[in-house]
C-alpha cells in the first residue's frame, strides 16, 4: 500500500514537471506582445549625436557631427539633419561635408546629402583648397566619390567653375563636369 | 620641299603686340563637359569649347590646359574632324581710330600664357586685319608667332604645298576705308565647323 502511494506521488510529480516545461515552451515560443512599427516613423531619434568610426588599430578615421539622428529598423537607414563629416586621416589633407539634411542608406554604404550642400578639402601640397557647393550630392563614402546631378559650383584656389552635374573621385583626384561648364581662372600672378 | 621662313620683322612692319591689358585679365574657359585631374596637373574640356582672355578667344573642339608650378597656364587647342580652331584677339593701338585684330586658324593652337606665344599647326593661317579689312596674311604648315621677341615664324612643311604664302601690305599712315561696324565678338563657330 506504501509502495502504491510513493509511486502514485511520483507519478504525479513527473506529470506536473512534464505539463509546467510544456508550458513554459509554449509561451517562449508565443510572439512577444509588442506593437509592431508603424512604416516609416523612427526606432529612435537623437539629438546633437557625435559619431567617430575606428580604424582597426583603434585610430579615428572619420567624426561625424549631427543636430539630429533618426534610425529606421525597416531598412536600416539612418536620417540626419544639419549632418557634418571630418576625416581624421593622418596622412590625408582634411575633408569635410555637411548639408542641410543627410539620409545614409545601405547600411552606411550611400549617402544622399540635400540643402546647402558643402564639399570641402584642405590645402596640401602645393594644392589649394577644394570646394565645392550643391543642393544635392550622393557620397559614397568607401570609394571616396561624390557626384552630383544638380548644378554645382566649385572653387579651387584662383579657379572658379560652374556645371550642371559633376562627378568627383577623391581617390584618384578626378573631377569630371559635365553640361554647360565655365570656367574663371584669376590671372597668374607676377 | 621642307621650306622654312623665318620672318624677324621690326615694329614697323608687323608691329603691335596683343593687348597689353589682356594680361590682367581673368582668363574664361567655357565648353560642354570637363574632367580634371589634379595628379596629373592636366586639365581637358571638349564640345564646343572656348577660351576667352580679355580681347583673347581661342575656339576648338577640345582644349587641353596645364598650370605651371608659376601659375602660368598653357592650353593646346584641337578642332573637331574637317575643322579649325580659331584665335581672335585685339591688338594695342598704335594709330589712332585704327582698330587691329589678329586672327589666326589651325587644325591646332598651342597658346602659353608666359610667354604670350601662340603656335599654329597644320592648315595655317594668320591675318592683321585693320578696322575689319585684312591687311597681312600669312598661310602655312605651321605659324608660330613669339610675342616677346615679336617674330613670327612659318613653317611650310612638308605636307600640302609646303610652301608659304604671305600677303603684307604696305605700310601707310592712312587709314582703311571700311566702316568700323563689322567689328563684333564672335558667338558661334565659323561656317565649315560642326
Amino acid at each position: 500500500m506504501r509502495d502504491r502511494l510513493s509511486m502514485l506521488i511520483a507519478a504525479v510529480l513527473l506529470a506536473v514537471v512534464t505539463v509546467t516545461s510544456y508550458w513554459y515552451s509554449r509561451e517562449m515560443r508565443r510572439p512577444t506582445a509588442r506593437t509592431p512599427p508603424t512604416p516609416g516613423t523612427p526606432d529612435f531619434i537623437v539629438d546633437h549625436v557625435v559619431l567617430t568610426q575606428f580604424d582597426e588599430r583603434g585610430h579615428a578615421r572619420y567624426k561625424l557631427l549631427a543636430e539630429g539622428l533618426s534610425y529606421f529598423n525597416e531598412n536600416d537607414d539612418i536620417d540626419l539633419t544639419k549632418p557634418r563629416l571630418v576625416s581624421l586621416l593622418p596622412d590625408q589633407p582634411q575633408v569635410q561635408a555637411s548639408s542641410a539634411r543627410a539620409r545614409v542608406t545601405n547600411a552606411g554604404a550611400q549617402v544622399l546629402m540635400q540643402g546647402d550642400v558643402l564639399l570641402q578639402r584642405a590645402a596640401a601640397a602645393g594644392r589649394p583648397a577644394l570646394t565645392i557647393r550643391t543642393e544635392r550630392m550622393t557620397a559614397i563614402p568607401d570609394e571616396e566619390r561624390f557626384s552630383s546631378d544638380v548644378p554645382v559650383l566649385i572653387e579651387q584656389g584662383d579657379t572658379r567653375l560652374a556645371g550642371a552635374a559633376m562627378d568627383y573621385d577623391n581617390l584618384t583626384r578626378v573631377l569630371t563636369v559635365s553640361g554647360g561648364l565655365r570656367g574663371e581662372m584669376a590671372p597668374a600672378r607676377r | 620641299m621642307r621650306m622654312l621662313l623665318l620672318i624677324a620683322l621690326a615694329a614697323c612692319c608687323l608691329p603691335a603686340l596683343a593687348e597689353r591689358a589682356d594680361k590682367d585679365q581673368p582668363t574664361i574657359i567655357e565648353a560642354d563637359r570637363g574632367v580634371f585631374d589634379e595628379l596629373k596637373q592636366v586639365n581637358v574640356v571638349s564640345g564646343r569649347a572656348t577660351l576667352t582672355r580679355g580681347t583673347m578667344r581661342i575656339t576648338g573642339e577640345r582644349m587641353e590646359l596645364r598650370t605651371a608650378p608659376d601659375g602660368y597656364r598653357s592650353a593646346v587647342v584641337t578642332a573637331a574632324a574637317d575643322a579649325l580652331a580659331t584665335f581672335r584677339q585685339r591688338r594695342d593701338a598704335v594709330r589712332p581710330g585704327v582698330e587691329e585684330y589678329i586672327e589666326g586658324m589651325g587644325e591646332r593652337i598651342e597658346w602659353d600664357e608666359k610667354t604670350e606665344s601662340v603656335r599654329f599647326v597644320n592648315k595655317a593661317q594668320w591675318r592683321r586685319l585693320e578696322n575689319g579689312v585684312v591687311r597681312d596674311e600669312i598661310t602655312g604648315q605651321v605659324i608660330s608667332y613669339d610675342a616677346a621677341a615679336s617674330t613670327y615664324r612659318i613653317d611650310g612643311g612638308e605636307q600640302g604645298s609646303g610652301r608659304v604664302r604671305a600677303v603684307i601690305a604696305p605700310r601707310t599712315a592712312e587709314t582703311p576705308k571700311a566702316a568700323p561696324a563689322p567689328l563684333r565678338p564672335a558667338t558661334e563657330l565659323p561656317a565649315g565647323k560642326k
